[in-house]
């Protein structure tokens, strides 16, 4: 009985800490998902911002140049901006791969790159061109190109919708960012009643164990034990014969048998 | 009643429920371990846990009465359904409480109707454990864990006494112990012929043990959302459709024909019965549907005619077309094909054949006794005279089972399905048969029925399979002396 006992409760034991064990890794996947999912709103967040920041100074430097003419600095600034959007447009899209957003916002990159980058050059040949016939200003006629296109002209014109284009883009890819959380959160809550319903299922489990385990201890512990006890009674005040059923085989059988024994012995010395 | 020695005894089927759950979680490790693995192994820990308990408690005992004997039986099936729907539930998807449950007894039951939209979005080790349900479900489940039980006795005769129908056991002239031997060799030996026969036949190996476990037990769980249609092979078809064919003939009678004895399956009367139906009604069907230009050519006509019509009677369920489409006169045919369905002793379902030999016996009696009032006469299937207890037996069982149906319908009607959705699903899920047609369709599947009749579709399954009294039975113990 001591050995059926003990792996009933033990069952209980094993079951309550399976339970325990399931709720911790559910939990512990389950703020693993909410911290990833947090990680991601905040990286595309901080991934808009650097690059809303790259094209400002972008168009800081190029603006600068158009304005006072090539200088080393501004030249520097262009350079190392589009460097900083492409790598910054390049991380994101690991982070999200297949995402045609991204990889359109990394062509009009590429091509406010090629822009940016051919301007500041002919800006550039111009002021050495100025240098060498020695003009403290540069002439007017360096600053058309083959087309004749004033610097103005091509900063109003074909410059600066670009840069409105890709901020627009920008501003999509955040929208896109936010909207794609919504399906994730949804699905983090319903992984949040998936996680509880294992331990739930072990708690039932348990209580129905829990049940069986009262039922088989009234009847092959207590029940055993009140009917030896009524048995007893009854020899001792009415001298009823000791007669006692016994479903188990167990230490209480032994019981059983030694009282009826002893009821022997005594009433073999009382003859 | 001994409530202890019915949870012994459910406890021991409970171990062969677990045990084939360890195998579905053996399936699930080898396929990277996916997202199967973990609820099965869990549901494996707690089936384990609850067939344990009782088994260490209580002390053997080779004496059960009649009454606790039902109790093992009948409370094993539902245990089984309730423990088989701990991997469903823990592995989430589809599968809510009710689904879950549905899908289980569906299982066990081998219904075959499911509550999925997209079976193929499961896991393998999960679609192997709805395939293991079904197979355990298709011998009985006190009969399997009986054949791989150590000798139990008297209890052993008891517990299959219930397990078998009356009309199953008519045939067998064999010890308990030798009938619940035939019956799992013919059930094993069938099921791995199948599975390697659809492999030779092109399907993959976990495709093919699937539907071989599936066919043998008549049971309709496919891999595919397009059920066996998705294989689009017609020699996979004539497999399938051989295999559920053979699965609807009395094991005993199949075992007979394999070892030489006299009453094989050429010689018996239902068995007889059971082939003209199949051939009639597959030639009404095949004919409707070509004359109706449903298909191109007379042989796919006849291919996917007399497929439909050989699930629907052998209680498959399998699907090879969206049979909703078809003529009116084929869904009537299908419909009687669903309320027939095949042999006692088989893994079907349904009123069976030995039913309808024996009612169309009594009507042709009747029908003499009013022409020659002073016949006497005795009503003989396979020369073995049936007395007037077996009779009446057959009469109220034929008519419960259409009470059932009627009440069934009502109750689906009553819920917004329309007539012919709320009887086809009524039919089918009493006959253990799995769709029907309208919402229920060939190529549906139950997830649209609301949930309150998804738990009627369980209960009339479960009566089904038990053969309605069985179940009523259950209600009516306090007044069982």
């Amino acid at each position: 009985m001591i050995k059926r006992i003990s792996i009933g409760f033990l069952s209980i034991a094993i079951l309550l800490f399976v339970a325990g064990m399931i709720s911790l890794f559910e939990l512990n996947r389950l703020g693993n998902d909410a911290k990833r999912l947090i990680n991601e709103s905040r990286s595309s967040m901080e991934a808009a911002k650097n690059m809303f920041d790259a094209l400002e100074v972008n168009n800081a430097a190029v603006s600068h140049i158009v304005m006072t003419g090539y200088d080393e600095s501004s030249s520097l600034q262009c350079k190392q901006s589009m460097a900083n959007l492409k790598s910054i447009i390049d991380s994101a899209s690991l982070r999200t791969p297949k995402n045609t957003l991204l990889d359109s916002l990394a062509v009009s990159a590429d091509n406010l790159r090629t822009l940016s980058s051919n301007f500041v050059a002919k800006m550039m040949i111009a002021k050495k061109e100025s240098n060498i016939l020695g003009l403290s200003v540069m002439i007017p006629e360096i600053g058309q190109d083959t087309e004749g296109e004033t610097d103005l002209f091509w900063y109003d014109n074909r410059y600066y919708p670009l840069i409105t284009e890709i901020s627009d883009m920008i501003n999509r890819y955040m929208v896109q960012s936010t909207n794609g959380l919504t399906p994730q959160t949804e699905q983090l809550s319903r992984n949040a009643y998936r996680a509880v319903k294992p331990v739930f299922i072990s708690l039932l489990v348990m209580i129905a164990i829990i049940l069986m385990l009262f039922y088989f201890v009234i009847i092959y512990c207590v029940r055993p034990i009140i009917n030896i006890n009524r048995s007893l009674a009854d020899w001792l005040k009415f001298g009823k014969a000791y007669n006692v059923k016994a479903e188990c085989r167990d230490e209480l059988l032994a019981i059983r048998d030694n009282i009826k024994s002893l009821i022997e012995r005594a009433e073999k010395n009382a003859k | 009643m001994r409530f202890f020695v019915i949870l012994r005894y459910t406890g021991m089927v409970m171990l062969y429920v677990a045990a084939l759950m360890v195998a579905s979680a053996v399936v699930a490790f080898f396929n990277n371990r996916d997202s199967s693995f973990f609820p099965l192994l869990l549901s494996v820990l707690l089936t384990a846990m609850l067939a344990i308990f009782p088994l260490i408690f209580v002390p053997k005992t080779d004496q059960i009465n009649s009454k606790e004997g039902f109790c093992i039986v009948v409370g094993a099936w539902i245990l089984a359904c309730v423990v088989g729907m701990f991997p469903y539930l823990i592995w989430g998807g589809e599968f809510s409480l009710v689904n879950a449950w549905f899908e289980s007894v569906s299982g066990f039951t081998t219904t075959g109707a499911s509550i999925l939209n997209d079976i193929e979005g499961l896991p393998k080790g999960l679609l192997f454990w709805r395939s293991s349900t079904a197979w355990m479900g298709g011998i009985g489940v006190v009969m399997f864990a009986l054949v791989i039980l150590p000798s139990l006795g008297k209890t052993k005769m008891m517990l299959s006494n219930i397990e078998l129908s009356s009309l199953a056991k008519d045939n067998y002239r064999y010890r308990t112990q030798q009938i619940v031997r035939i019956l799992l060799a013919v059930y094993i030996i069938l099921t791995i012929v199948a599975t390697l026969a659809l492999r030779l036949a092109g399907m993959g190996w976990f495709d093919a043990v699937n539907h071989g476990m599936s066919a043998a037990a008549t049971c309709g769980f496919s891999t595919k959302n397009a059920s066996i249609g998705a294989f689009d092979s017609p020699l996979i078809y004539i497999i399938i459709m051989t295999t559920i064919l053979i699965s609807g003939i009395h094991f005993g009678l199949i075992f007979a024909t394999f070892t030489g004895k006299r009453n094989n399956i050429f010689r018996s009367e239902v068995t007889r019965l059971y082939f003209i139906i199949v051939v009639i009604g597959s030639v009404a069907v095949s004919a409707n549907i070509y004359f109706a230009n449903i298909y191109d050519s007379l042989s796919s006509s006849v291919m996917h005619g007399s497929f439909q019509f050989v699930s629907l009677l052998t209680t498959s369920g399998f699907a090879t077309a969206d049979t909703n489409l078809w003529p009116p006169f084929a869904i009537m045919i299908l419909i009687f094909a669903s309320i027939i369905c095949a042999c006692a002793g088989s893994t079907s379902g349904g009123i069976k054949v030995d039913r309808l030999l024996i009612f169309g016996k009594m009507v042709k009696a009747r029908m003499r006794g009013q022409q020659h009032p002073n016949l006497v006469s005795r009503l003989k299937v396979d020369g073995v005279a049936q007395g007037p207890e077996m009779l009446g037996t057959v009469m109220i069982f034929v008519v419960t089972y259409v009470v059932v149906i009627l009440a069934g319908t009502t109750v689906n009607a009553l819920f917004g399905l329309d007539l012919l959705t709320s009887v086809t699903s009524a039919i089918a899920c009493i006959g253990n048969i799995g769709p029907g047609f309208g919402e229920v369709g060939s190529l549906n599947s139950y997830a649209g029925v609301p949930v309150i009749l998804k738990l009627q579709d369980t209960l009339m399954m479960l009566m089904g399979r038990l053969e309605i009294f069985g179940f009523i039975q259950l209600f009516f113990l306090r007044s069982w002396r």
